[in-house]
């Protein structure tokens, strides 16, 4: 049986690599798929995931065990994009570029299982919609991921963001209707 | 937009979500992840980052500088005896470093007594060998120990080790 969080972080405080390494593992995507959402440069924000899980593990002993540690290292991550934002050096993506193959990969799930048309059908599906995010506005760009790709209550959300809680239910209404918008202009309904 | 509008666009897009892959770091990610955790400074008091292998290595080591020491005492009766004879030596040297010191007689006269009674004691083939094999053993037994006393977490890794 895989070991809890709280598992896995009393074991990386006690020194075990092999514990961290889990942790790692398990959050990895989570991590990247959030900063790379806000900095919107995989390879910038490849290296701001690993700056979060280094703060993270710096930081573990401050880990409160009563809190979701999903929750606890996402706020790190959501620090840790914001404030590369505000240096401003990052430079803009074009739309088309998020369409680009050396952009963040999204990926068709269970693509073992899934037959040669279900897969062309879903890398589509997956193309429109990784466009359709990337022509929200940032802030609800996050959002939508933390909601829908890390699956977060709106409360664990307003916790990571700092946001009041009619905030991020006002912004993720007018974030579904957006990309719900854009998903049918690209003939998805 | 009514609230059932809504839920059913939530559900779609929850949906949607879990049919596709999130994007992920390149591959490799987790150990330079890794890396970069074990170069950051800690705050006072954290423990390090250590690998299984040290610990596999520690406990190694610490087992394999006992069975050798295990060895030495139990099957080479020549060596148990030359060990005996030094700890013996060592302690009429301090007895007569003590009775040298209340005598007053002079110091390069005791030392030298210390030096020859060494000497002759190391120049035998068997000496050598072990105060060689002592000295070895005393050092991968004391690194061992150390490796083992810097974590409070190791018994239960070697436990996890062992379950395996």
């Amino acid at each position: 049986m895989a070991a809890t969080d709280v598992e896995l972080v009393r074991g990386a405080l006690t020194g075990s690599e092999h514990a961290f390494r889990d942790i790692v593992l398990r959050y990895q995507r989570p991590v990247f798929g959030l900063i790379v959402r806000v900095v919107r440069d995989p390879g910038r924000a490849e290296e701001l995931a690993q700056d979060t899980f280094v703060k993270a593990f710096r930081a573990l002993h401050t880990y409160d065990v009563q809190r979701k540690f999903s929750a606890w290292l996402l706020t790190i991550a959501h620090h840790v994009a914001i404030d590369e934002v505000r240096k401003g050096t990052l430079a803009t993506v074009s739309i088309e570029e998020l369409g680009d193959p050396d952009g963040p990969r999204i990926d068709i799930a269970d693509r073992k299982s899934a037959t040669p048309a279900a897969l062309a059908e879903r890398a589509a599906l997956a193309t429109a919609l990784k466009v359709a995010i990337g022509r929200l506005r940032p802030e609800y760009q996050e959002i939508v991921t933390l909601r829908y790709a890390q699956e977060l209550e709106y409360d664990e959300i307003a916790d990571i963001t700092g946001l009041p809680l009619g905030t991020v239910k006002s912004s993720l209404f007018r974030a579904r209707k957006e990309l719900a918008v854009e998903m049918e202009s690209m003939g998805w309904k | 937009m009514t609230r059932q509008h809504e839920d059913e666009l939530d559900a779609r897009l929850s949906e949607l979500f879990r049919a596709v892959e999130q994007p992920e770091p390149s591959p490799g990610f987790a150990s330079r992840t890794l890396k970069a955790v074990h170069a950051a400074p800690l705050p006072e008091g954290r423990q390090r980052l250590r690998s299984l292998w040290s610990v596999r290595f520690g406990w190694g080591a610490f087992t394999g500088a006992a069975a050798a020491a295990g060895y030495v005492f139990v099957n080479l009766p020549l060596a148990a005896r030359m060990f005996a004879s030094m700890i013996g030596f060592t302690l009429d040297t301090a007895a007569a470093l003590v009775r040298f010191v209340f005598a007053g007689l002079a110091w390069s006269e005791l030392l030298m007594t210390i030096g020859r009674a060494v000497a002759m004691a190391a120049a035998t083939r068997e000496g050598t060998t072990t105060l060689i094999v002592t000295a070895v053993v005393a050092g991968i037994a004391l690194s061992a120990l150390r490796r083992l006393l810097s974590s409070e977490g190791e018994a239960s890794q070697w436990q996890e080790l062992s379950s395996q």
